[in-house]
């Protein structure tokens, strides 16, 4: 192999180094397959979002069908989950619900994420007395017990859907604003922040094009992880009252109405509505769970 | 006449008159303190000359390469650009003047966004400051890959997938794309492999000579910077010490600290078992540097007066300045810290 | 009989696009007293041949093959317990780059040092004391009993990597491994903590393994130099003989790569890149960058053969030889 003429000038062109460019996708893959906690919970999360595309297009039973004829019978082959004291199948119901519980979630967290990160984001970026001002109000919305706060708002603001999203969404803004602040400060003092004003970016440009994009994935994690609690605390406030009203098929709404029939013993009722917000749940923990596993470099597989 | 006798009647392309970086630190949970980063610095650069900053760790030299180009804001003092005072632009003339004053950085993959691809990273200054169209900004970058060694098919890499010394021919070539006149590089080679070092010095000393930039070097490695400068200056604990032409300082060194920094720098056989001169002792916290001259407590040449006099820069030679007063009365020398270092060895 | 001995030695880094071997096959020793310095770059192996000796490679590393023979015993065949309890801390110690790092943050200096006592010596509260403030005038540290009640960051770079020593040397070590000890210091507190090591070394008569990439530094304190590349050896020897004398060509073209005062030109660099650890070249892992390769270097990977005047290479056209033709005009 002949030596090139530019190693002779003593200029080096480098030959390629470093491990072989993985494509992103197939990288992201790999690490996914070693991971079978985050396999789990994608299944989960996947199947629960299946059954709430395409459940309300073709329930079982009519999720709102009352038949007081067949109410309060035990689970069986004609109804899996056996149904409550108005006669609906409990199974249509559940699988119905899915869909008003997704939506609440993902929008009080679409509506958190935002919020929380632009306050966190300005925060950080900042600093001193924006930072301090900013920070001190998440500090007022922390202090209240959460669930405390998403009544005080619902009762406020009337029960309904919208109702659950907004308190929801706004006890759960200083999570993300706390967590993007303190990225913002590490970003911030970053190398390659320096870098880019030393190019000539406006401090602006630097918060959005540069800094932004490198502080989502721990937020995105956060994410994940909340629309989990998501549809807890949204169950929990439809559950008392504050939120969704009966009898729409929504699983808090329906454990409210299960307990109600509770001293007959109807336990099917509240218990199949109570393990699928559980199952959910337990899907997005283990999903954000292990998506912090894949896009943490530190805690990759090799 | 020039701040730093750099030259009588020198084109002088880049200058700074007294410069000050404090930072306020806590020292414990209720106290703050000073650190005086930089503390009356004047230094100038002549046009197409490259000035070696040398100093150890905590001297100073990193923060005074940022705060030369406002990428920091001084606590006093003033840069000059030409006939531009820096210090004096609001932030829009400056980000206007960005393009002509670059930085290389030392870290190579921790001063790329490690989302954007080297490529656009390289192409960012020229649309930042409408260089180049995009179409144009393609062929430009694709040159300047060219020219600092990096093959095209990189162009679409992400930093994490090159090796450290692409990563720093990739800083190399986004600082040259905006056509800059200064240039400061803040230990672009230290973070690498000796022999990655060799072919990225390499590779300097070609740009410079194509390019004529005006350039800081700082570096804690003398081989380097002598090898690479025109003039060096030495920095202790926020001060210049000694300045003057490179072959000056190394061949007969007048600070004591310069000095004992020259005894250290390995020569060409490494077995000579060269007579190194010590510094007892460590040096000293920013925070609370030694009154008078900062080195007395360390120096084997300390009388009384280095302890209560505060020690500033004065001609030696033609632009050679020494803030020492017994190096300038002639009272020590070149000769002296050779004596020293004999004693040091047999001691 | 060797204080220790790598026979073969193998490490290798499971990931998923292959094997990565990392050290590739090394034989080396040291003997009682020696100071032994392990030179190379990134990718060399150095670090991992320090952690593959103590047994300390990590997930996805392994030691996949070789012998670790510390006076005679296999350390790759004792349990993990064992290592832990009798060898690490007791017989070979470690002392790594960035001492404030490596030491506990949340812990004074001097708990630390008497915790290291209490468990691998069996002394008590008192004698611990008494014994690390005797440690530390070892390394010289001005007013022991006030520095040991500080916290690692309240120290200097250089007096942190004394106190790391300090701890090291605690249970009387008869090897000591430092892992870049001065690098990131500055260059009047390194030839301090050089020195030191070199007392440590005439009054406790431990052996200390060097690694780092600092050919300089190995010239101030190693009786013996090894150089590796790419998870071989490429050339060991006497100090005086590999620098003045070196005969592989990647250790001549290491020594002749730093700048240096009245040089002119190009510095001579090596050209290339360190050899992908992933799918190295075949036979010599160096022949694609080497000015002396021949045909057989591709195919045929070199073994360490003596040479003069007075080391072994891993090489088939070591430097000195075609100098001598040169010179001989041939």
């Amino acid at each position: 192999m002949a030596t090139q003429p530019w190693v002779e000038e003593g200029l080096t062109r480098e030959p390629q180094a470093g491990p072989p460019p993985v494509g992103r996708v197939s990288g992201l893959l790999y690490q996914f397959r070693g991971n079978p906690a985050t396999i789990a919970g994608a299944v989960i999360v996947g199947t629960v979002f299946l059954v709430a595309i395409l459940a309300p297009r073709f329930p079982p039973y009519p999720p709102y069908a009352v038949d007081i004829n067949n109410a309060s019978v035990a689970p069986s082959w004609a109804h899996p989950f056996g149904t409550d004291q108005y006669g609906h199948d409990v199974f249509s119901r559940v699988l119905v619900a899915a869909r008003l519980d997704l939506t609440i979630a993902l929008s009080a967290v679409a509506f958190s994420l935002t919020i929380g990160v632009l306050i966190g984001a300005i925060a950080g970026f900042f600093g001193r007395w924006t930072d301090e001002g900013l920070m001190r109000t998440q500090d007022v919305l922390q202090a209240f017990p959460r669930f405390v706060f998403a009544m005080a708002v619902a009762w406020a603001m009337g029960p309904g859907v919208f109702t659950v999203i907004v308190a929801t969404a706004v006890i759960n803004v200083p999570g993300y604003a706390r967590l993007m602040r303190n990225l913002m400060l590490t970003a911030r003092e970053s190398e390659y922040a320096l870098a880019a004003l030393a190019v000539g970016n406006t401090r602006l440009r630097l918060l959005w094009r540069h800094l932004l994009p490198n502080t989502l994935v721990p937020i995105i994690v956060f994410a994940t992880l909340h629309c989990g609690w998501a549809i807890l605390e949204a169950a929990g406030l439809s559950f008392i009252g504050l939120g969704v009203r009966v009898p729409r098929a929504e699983w808090g709404v329906m454990i409210s109405m299960g307990l109600q029939d509770f001293l007959n013993g109807h336990w099917w009722i509240y218990t199949f509505p109570g393990l699928a917000i559980a199952v959910t749940v337990l899907g997005f923990n283990l999903l954000g769970d292990g998506l912090q596993d894949i896009l943490d470099p530190r805690r990759r597989r090799a | 006449m020039a701040a730093d006798g750099a030259s009588a009647n020198g084109d002088v392309t880049f200058a700074v008159d007294g410069l000050v970086k404090h930072y306020m630190v806590k020292v414990s949970a209720f106290e703050s303190a000073k650190l005086r980063a930089v503390d009356g610095v004047s230094l100038e650069v002549s046009r197409g000359t490259t000035l070696g900053l040398v100093g150890e760790s905590g001297c100073g030299k990193s923060t005074l390469g940022r705060v030369a180009l406002r990428l920091e804001e001084p606590t006093a003092g003033v840069i000059r650009y030409g006939n531009t005072a820096l210090t004096s632009l609001s932030a829009a003339a400056l980000r206007r003047l960005r393009p002509k004053l670059q930085m290389v950085f030392q870290n190579p993959l921790g001063s790329l966004n490690p989302r954007m691809t080297v490529g656009q990273a390289v192409t960012e200054p020229l649309l930042l400051h409408n260089l180049a169209s995009r179409h144009e900004a393609r062929k430009r970058v694709a040159e300047l890959f060219e020219r600092v060694g990096l093959s095209p098919d990189h162009l679409g890499r992400y930093p994490h997938q090159l090796s450290g010394g692409q990563q720093q021919r990739v800083g190399i070539a986004r600082a040259l794309a905006s056509n800059p006149e200064v240039m400061i590089l803040d230990e672009p080679t230290s973070a690498l492999d000796v022999s990655v070092q060799a072919t990225l010095i390499n590779l300097l000393r070609k740009l410079q000579a194509q390019l004529h930039l005006t350039q800081i070097f700082i570096s804690h490695d003398l081989s380097v910077i002598g090898y690479l400068s025109d003039r060096v200056a030495v920095m202790y604990i926020g001060e210049i010490v000694e300045i003057g032409p490179t072959r000056e300082i190394f061949a007969r060194p007048r600070h004591p600290y310069t000095g004992a920094l020259i005894s250290a720098v390995p020569g060409e056989d490494l077995l000579d078992r060269k007579l190194r001169m010590m510094l007892p002792g460590e040096v000293p916290s920013p925070i609370k540097p030694p009154p008078g001259c900062r080195l007395a407590p360390r120096c084997p040449f300390a009388r009384e007066r280095c302890r209560e006099e505060k020690q500033v820069l004065q001609p030696v030679g033609e632009g050679h300045l020494v803030a020492c007063w017994r190096a300038v009365a002639g009272e020590i020398s070149a000769e002296d810290f050779q004596r020293q270092a004999q004693l040091t060895l047999e001691a | 009989m060797a204080l220790l001995e790598l026979r073969g030695l193998r490490t290798s880094f499971l990931i998923r696009s292959g094997e990565l071997r990392v050290i590739d096959g090394l034989d080396f020793e040291i003997d009682e007293g020696e100071i032994v310095g392990l030179a190379g770059e990134t990718g060399s192996g150095k670090s991992v041949t320090a952690a593959s000796i103590i047994g300390l490679v990590r997930k996805p590393g392994r030691v996949v093959d070789g012998q670790v023979l510390w006076r005679g015993r296999d350390l790759r065949a004792l349990p993990e317990q064992t290592l832990a309890r009798e060898i690490r801390g007791k017989e070979i110690s470690m002392i790594f780059q960035n001492p404030r790092e490596a030491l506990n943050p949340v812990i004074r200096v001097g708990r630390q040092i008497m915790q290291v006592l209490e468990l691998k010596r069996g002394m008590s509260e008192d004698e611990a004391h008494a014994e690390a403030v005797r440690l530390l005038e070892n390394v010289h540290i001005s007013d022991p009993k006030q520095r040991l009640r500080a916290y690692p960051h309240e120290l200097s770079g250089g007096m942190a990597q004394r106190v790391m020593i300090a701890l090291a040397l605690s249970a009387h070590p008869r090897l000591l491994i430092a892992d870049e000890p001065t690098t990131g210091l500055d260059v009047t507190t390194q030839y301090q903590i050089v020195q030191l090591l070199r007392e440590l070394r005439a009054t406790t008569g431990m052996a200390i393994l060097l690694i780092t990439h600092d050919l300089a530094l190995t010239a101030e304190l190693c009786d013996r130099l090894a150089v590796l590349y790419a998870g071989r050896l490429a050339e060991v020897g006497p100090l005086e003989h590999l620098v003045r004398t070196p005969r592989h060509p990647y250790t001549h073209a290491l020594l002749q790569s730093r700048p240096h005062l009245g040089m002119t030109g190009d510095i001579p660099a090596i050209p290339g890149a360190v050899a992908d650890l992933m799918r190295p070249p075949s036979g010599c892992r160096f022949h694609p960058r080497c000015p002396n390769r021949l045909a057989v270097c591709s195919e045929v990977q070199p073994v360490l053969a003596l040479v003069p005047p007075g080391q072994q290479a891993a090489c088939h056209n070591p430097v000195a030889v075609r100098e001598e033709v040169a010179a001989s005009g041939g």
